[in-house]
């Protein structure tokens, strides 16, 4: 019996990451003790585990590389933009899934419910953040949280609802006076 | 869609993260050179569950924390990942980047070398 399936091997590692080489955790000391014609080490103040010695370097920076790594990923390349994008079509899929099955709806909670059930579908294992689903006069509710309340006698709808995809997120909120409600219904 | 799949289907760029924050540091500070070590998560669990906490940073199950290790000794990028030495469910993913030459990095990285 395995717990949670077969780690990642090294070969796998190699294939699936932008990297040259796969080691094993067990290798991160003699790593880092190698001989550099630098001996100065930048990390990230605690950050760095109990067993991790830097006594190899002479001088150690732990304050300029999180502010570099801060500053460089608030701007994204064309990969991480196609990430989003992508996050962005799959959360559009379960937006307009939720917006088509409102008028058969009776909660809140169904609707939430057909957007994560949309995203996964669509590959997308979790959600950027929790959905809001706010019927009625709960849409002036910023971060409303019930997402319990019956559709009936709503005129209006507010979905704020994003899938992430590899860890980059979308965002998207629609508002709606919508005829498919119920009551709004002819 | 047809970009994005295109794009998606080659890998996650992270020499290029990489190298662009060795480029933003020596903007601050010139002619920065060594190695730049970053740690991930270890494993969490949920309490009085049996079930691990969700690791936000990287989407690999096995991934319980990346750990880079950039070497910027020369201008050359030569990059190695660490996996768990234990194969059990209490261990670091740790990702070693070593600069080789940007000039080769460049070459490395091009579709047609």
């Amino acid at each position: 019996m395995i717990w949670s399936g077969l780690p990642l091997s090294e070969d796998e590692a190699l294939a699936l990451y932008d990297v040259d080489h796969v080691l094993t955790t067990d290798q991160v000391a003699s790593q880092l003790a190698r001989p550099r014609s630098s001996s100065t080490v930048w990390a990230i103040s605690n950050q760095v585990s109990d067993h991790i010695t830097f006594l190899e370097f002479n001088e150690k920076d732990f304050s300029l590389l999180k502010l570099a790594i801060e500053e460089c990923r608030a701007i994204k390349d064309e990969y991480e933009i196609a990430l989003t994008r992508h996050a962005n079509h799959i959360s559009t899929i379960a937006h307009t899934a939720v917006l088509k099955a409102v008028k058969h709806a009776k909660n809140e909670r169904e609707l939430e419910g057909l957007f994560i059930a949309q995203s996964i579908s669509q590959g997308a294992r979790e959600q950027a953040y929790h959905s809001i689903v706010a019927s009625g006069t709960a849409a002036a509710t910023l971060h409303y949280q019930k997402n319990s309340e019956p559709l009936q006698g709503k005129l209006n709808l507010l979905l704020d609802a994003g899938a992430e995809y590899n860890c980059y997120a979308s965002d998207i909120v629609s508002s709606s006076n919508s005829p498919m409600l119920p009551t709004n219904r002819m | 869609m047809a970009d994005v799949k295109a794009i998606l289907a080659t890998k996650y760029p992270a020499k290029a993260h990489a190298r662009g924050v060795v480029e933003w540091m020596r903007k601050k500070k010139p002619g920065v050179s060594g190695v730049l070590y970053l740690e991930g998560q270890k494993t969490r669990m949920i309490e009085d569950n049996d079930e691990t906490q969700l690791f936000r940073s990287c989407s690999s199950p096995t991934c319980l924390g990346p750990a880079l290790l950039i070497n910027t000794t020369s201008d050359n990028v030569d990059s190695s990942t660490t996996l768990p030495a234990a194969r059990c469910q209490m261990h670091i993913l740790h990702t070693i980047l070593t600069m080789t030459s940007l000039h080769s990095l460049s070459r490395q990285l091009s579709p047609n070398p």
